[in-house]
Order: structure tokens, then sequence, then C-alpha cells
């Protein structure tokens, strides 16, 4: 009977040692990841950097303004007459309807409404 | 010890081994007690020296079981774990109102040789010269046959002639990685941003000024500025200065709500990349250091102290006939009308002699204070370490008096120029000036300077000008442009220069409810076939606001106006007399 105890008590203790051997080194392989992964973020975070500033670099207005000129010459800056609101946008369009297209009165606000 | 303890063991052991060793009758006893004593003498020593490898053992095995689970699980991981997930710079980052980088750190690797290690000096030369073109390969090789250890060649290389160089497996040649001062936009905001020396220290601009904090904060510092406008201000000086062949040229575009500078430039600049080599007179930061005479720009603050004080109404008016005459000096106007002139007439002529009666009337010491409440007379308030003191008159005569009013005779920067204007015409508060961004949206309370209704009246004079006045081509059509022009006489030893001139334009738009105010001027201009040989605030600097306007508005996000609509009309309308007639304007 004292021997079988010893036995058992072994046992666990063998046992637990494995287990505890075992989740040591499991959690020491996912640290070493986890510092493989910190590093690739950080170097990733170093790209990502480069990528930043090489960006600000090549869409700096000055030569935004310079390609735009040679690659798209009909391209302006916009004047005051190009730029509308909706109101104005919707009293043109009804405008042009009149004009374009003498449709009884009563069918007129249908339609105006049909272009908001 | 180990005897005595021996001696014991035998004494134990002895009746426990008799058994194993029954005593023989026919054996001789002497023999018998000899061999008896052999064996207990060897099996003592057996016993000590398991017991001491069994202490041995024992003891690994803690100690195992001690490194491997209870002290530091494996090798010592601090030299090569990375502690954080955040990237760690030299200095922080410096971005625009929207984000954009103005001024970053990069990693740079700079080339350097250990002379003793290299094998073939002249081949090394030789083989470096051609990957890297701006090495002299003598002056290469003379280093490297130095007896040193250490020897710089190249600092901050592209990562191209890096690679280049490390395949070219050279012994003796190695690379130091460092971090350098980037400014991607170059030239753009040269004169805020400033520059870095080669040790990553500040040493001008905002770059100066907060140097301890970009040192130990991580978080990029934003600016007020937008490196859109900052462009187009920059662009259209650049153009004006060439076109006017001027000396230099200076602007600012500033947020009239809450002293925002939305973009500053003086021109001559520089690159920031290579800041230490500009020369003096590009590094000059005009908009915030120099300090000018702006001329008739400051007629705004002469009206509307008059007309805040109560001293004048729109409808009053002073006798410009004759020019002034007081002790050495003749007061004239410019564009003269030898006539009574309206107060609305005195702005849009920009009648020196009307101003002059005008500040008279209100008083030097009433005028000093206004003009110290608008913050004229102390440097401005900016966060750049490049920030010139005013020139302020002591005393402060009535001749001072008199010429301050048309803005001679009192020194300010430009930057200060566009902040008082803006308190003119933003309802009457000045805002301190500023180029860092609030983390909050809502206005900044500032320091009421006139009434809201003094302010109304400005607006209108100012809008009188650029429709019917001298600032004509200032006019953004559908931006409702105001403004006002000047164009100061530099001083020179002993008076004023007739020849060089300081030409201004200070407007601000939409005229209706002002936002933005923009500030151009033209440092001695020479006018040319398309002005008609002029060189004044009006033909120079005026065309620079206007077209600043029309490009920047849309980026505004300003919504264009009618101008000949009648809300538009009766928000500026104003009369003003001429010869006994009355006449609108709007």
């Amino acid at each position: 009977m004292k021997g079988f105890s010893l036995i058992v008590w072994v046992g666990i203790a063998g046992l637990a040692s494995v287990a505890l051997f075992n989740i040591t080194f499991k959690v020491e392989q996912i640290q070493d990841e986890l510092n493989v992964l910190n590093k690739q973020i950080l170097q990733e975070q170093k790209a990502v950097h480069v990528l930043q500033a090489e960006w600000s670099y090549l869409s700096r207005p000055e030569r935004i303004e310079a390609l735009s000129q040679r690659l798209l010459p009909h391209l302006q800056p916009p004047t005051a007459q190009q730029v509308g609101n909706m109101e104005s946008l919707t009293a043109a369009v009804t405008a042009a309807r009149v004009t374009s297209n003498p449709a009884p009165t009563r069918v007129q606000p249908a339609a105006v409404r049909g272009t908001r | 010890m180990i005897f005595a303890r021996s001696k014991r063991n035998r004494q134990t052991r002895l009746p426990k081994a008799t058994p194993r060793q029954p005593t023989r009758p026919c054996a001789p006893r002497p023999m018998d007690d000899r061999i008896q004593v052999a064996l207990d003498v060897s099996y003592t020593r057996l016993l000590m020296t398991g017991a001491m490898l069994l202490f041995a053992f024992g003891a690994i095995a803690v100690r195992l079981v001690d490194v491997s689970l209870l002290q530091a699980a494996s090798e010592p991981r601090a030299a090569f774990a990375p502690r954080g997930q955040e990237m760690r710079m030299d200095r922080a980052d410096v971005v625009d109102r929207n984000g954009n980088l103005l001024a970053t750190n990069l990693s740079t690797a700079s080339l350097f040789a250990n002379p003793r290690k290299v094998m073939d000096p002249d081949d090394t030369a030789r083989q470096l010269a051609r990957v890297l073109p701006t090495l002299r390969e003598a002056e290469v090789a003379r280093q490297l046959k130095t007896n040193r250890s250490f020897v710089w060649l190249q600092r901050n290389l592209t990562p191209r002639q890096q690679w280049q160089v490390i395949s070219l497996g050279l012994p003796g040649i190695d690379f130091q990685s460092a971090q350098t001062r980037v400014y991607p936009n170059g030239a753009l905001a040269a004169h805020i941003m400033g520059y870095v020396g080669v040790d990553n220290q500040g040493l001008a601009g905002v770059e100066e000024r907060f140097d301890a904090t970009l040192r130990d904060n991580a978080a990029p510092l934003q600016l007020t500025i937008d490196i859109r406008l900052q462009h187009i201000l920059r662009g259209e000086l650049l153009r004006a200065k060439t076109e006017f062949n001027a000396l230099g040229a200076t602007g600012v575009i500033m947020d009239a709500r809450n002293g925002d500078v939305l973009a500053m430039t003086s021109l001559p600049d520089f690159d920031p990349n290579d800041g230490s080599n500009a020369r003096d007179n590009q590094k000059f930061n005009r908009a915030t250091l120099g300090v000018y005479e702006l001329g008739s720009t400051f007629k705004i603050f002469t009206a509307a102290m008059a007309l805040d004080y109560g001293i004048v109404t729109m409808r009053d008016g002073y006798d410009a006939t004759d020019p002034i005459r007081i002790s050495r000096f003749t007061i004239r106007d410019y564009h003269a009308k030898r006539r009574w002139l309206s107060v609305p007439e005195i702005f849009m002529y920009s009648s020196n002699i009307g101003a002059a009666k005008m500040a008279e009337d209100v008083g030097g010491e009433a005028q000093r204070e206004f003009l110290g409440r608008l913050g004229m007379l102390r440097p401005a308030s900016i966060e750049l370490p490049e920030v010139g003191t005013p020139m302020v008159p002591s005393p402060w005569r009535p001749i001072k008096t008199m010429t301050i009013s048309f803005g001679h005779g009192l020194a300010v920067s430009p930057l200060q120029l566009a902040s008082g204007v803006s308190a003119m015409v933003n309802g009457g508060t000045v805002h301190r000036s500023t180029l860092i961004r609030r983390e909050t949206a809502e206005p900044p309370q500032g320091q009421r300077i006139i009434s809201e209704r003094t302010s109304r009246d400005v607006r209108r004079l100012m809008r009188l000008v650029v429709a019917n006045g001298t600032g004509r081509k200032a006019s953004a059509a559908g931006y409702v442009v105001g403004g006002k022009t000047g164009t100061a006489d530099k001083p020179k030893r002993g008076g004023y220069s007739r020849r060089a001139l300081l030409s201004s334009f200070v407007g601000a738009f939409p005229m209706t409810d002002p936002r933005y105010v923009v500030l151009a001027t033209l440092d001695e201009p020479q006018g040319n076939k398309s002005t008609h040989g002029y060189a004044t605030g009006g033909w120079v600097a005026a065309p620079v606001v206007r077209r600043v306007i029309e490009r920047a508005a849309p980026l505004l996000g300003v919504q264009p106006v009618d101008e000949q609509s009648p809300t538009v009309k009766k928000k500026l309308f104003i009369k003003f007399k001429r010869e006994g007639r009355q006449l609108a304007s709007f």
C-alpha cells in the first residue's frame, strides 16, 4: 500500500513536471513568434513611413500642377461662374424644360418634381 | 570529520554486515579482522562517493528546474525583442491642417571606411567613385591611405547607392544608419518650417520654436497651414516678383475669424532640406521678422478708429485741396483731387491729406492707444523665433500721428497688418495669430477693438476701394472682395526714397461676411509695360490678391455670389458726396 501511493505520487509529480515543461516551452515558442511579429510590424511601419514620405513628395502641389498642365491641358482652375448651387440648378433645368418643351402648364409641376 | 563519521557508520553497520560475512572457524582471526576493516573502508568510500554524486545531480536538477521554469525561461531576449509596437523616431513629424506631411525623419545610411582594413586603397577609391559620382577619387584614395581606423566618406546615401556599394563587396567599408530630417515639399513653407542642423537640432522656424516638443513627443505637430493655399500664394507671389523684378515679396492668408495663418510666404526663400547653406537674404522671414512702413493700408485703421471713436461719420469729410505743410515735411496726395473729400472718398482715393486730418482730430494719445490694443506696438504673437519688434516712434509727436495715419513712421510686420485687418472686418475682435492647430473647433475668445457697427462700415469702405477705387484690380468676380492698397516710399538715409517702393494690397473676402484676409506685398517692384510703368499697390499687388482669391476660394468652400444681386448690394451700400451730389455705390 505504501509502495503504491509512492508510485502514484511519483507518477503525478512526473506528469506535472512534463506538463509544466511542455507549457513553458510552448510559451517560449509563442513568445518567439510574437517577437518575430513585433519585428515585422516595426519593419512594416518603417516601410509605410518611407512610403508616406515618398507619397507626400510625389503629391506635392508643385509637381501635381506641372503634371496637370502637361497631361491635362484643358483642365483649368474653376472660375466663379462654374460654381453653382442646387437651387440655381433646379431653376435652370426648369427654365430649359419650359423653353424646349412647351407642354401644358398642368403637366409642368410633375416634370419639375421628377428632376429633383 | 570524515574519519569520525566512517567510524560511526562502521559501528552501526556492523550487526547487519555480520550475517553476510559468516565467521569461519577455520580462518585465522587476525586475517578476518583485516578483511573486515578493508571492507568497511571501501564501503564507506563507496557511500561517500555515491552521496557526493547524488548531491551533485540533485543540485543540477534543482538548477535545471530553476533556470528552465522559474527564472528566464530561455536565453535573454531583451537584446533583440522589440519592446512596443510603435516606431520610435528621433523627431516628431510636422503636418499641415489636413495632415499632409511637411517634415519627417527618414533613416539613411552614411558611408564610412576603416582604412586599416582596406586592402587596396586605390582600387577601392576607384570603385567607390564609380557608384558615387560626388566622391572625388583622389581625395578618397588619400583618406584611405591614412593610418586611422575611421573616416567618413559620404553622408546620407540613397537606398540605391547603398545597395550599389554593398554589391561592390569592398573590405573595410561600412555604413552607419542615422535619421535625417526630410521636407518633402521643399521650399514651399520654408520660413514657417525652418530647418535643422546636422544633429537634427532645430535652427529656425517651427523646428527651433518647438525643438523640445518635437524631440520628446511622438505625436505629429499639426500646423494651421494648408499646403494647397501655401502653394497658390507662393506661386502667385513668385510670378509677380519675377514679372515686376522685385527684390522680395511676402504674403499671408489668414482666417479672419480665429487668427489661423493658412498660408505665409516670404520670397526669396530656400530649401529647408539644405537650410544650413541658404544665404541670409533667403533665410530672412519678411512676413514676421521684417518690419516695414506699410503705407496706405494703415488708413483702414485710421478710418476705423475715427469712426469708432465717433470723431467722424461716413457723411463727414475733410478739405483735401492743399497739401499739409508741417515742420519740414509736406503731406500730399498721390491721387490728388484738390477738393473737399468725404470719408469714403478719402478711403477710396487713398487721400493722405484726409487721413492725416482725420488722425489729427482723433489725437495722438488715442491713436497710440488704439494701435496698441490692436497689437501694432509690440512684436507679433506667432509661434516662430523670428519675430520683429515694431519700430514705434518715441516720442509720439503730432507729425507722427499724421504720418502713421497713412502708414509712415510706424513699421510693423506684414503678419501684424493681416491680423489687424482681420480684426477690422470680422466684427471687431482681434485674435492672436497662430500657426498651431487648435484641438477645439470653437473660435477662441478675442479682444474687442471696435464695435460691430464700425466693422460693418469698414467692410463697406474696403469694398468701395475694390469696386470703384484704387484696388479695382483685386476684384475676383463672384467673391465680393474688399481691400486697401498701400504704396510706401521706402525709408532711406535721412528721408524717403521716391524710387524704391513697398507696394501692398490687403484684401478680405467675401465682404458680406468676411472669412479670409489675403495680404500681398512686393518689395521694390519695377513697373513695366503692362502696368504703364506704375509699381503701386493697386497695379502690382492687387492682381496677386485677385488671382490668389480666385484659386483659393473654391478650395476654401466659399460660395461665389452674384455681386450685382440686391441682397449683396444692400449689404455693402454706401453713400458718399462728390461736389455737392449724392452718389450711391456698393
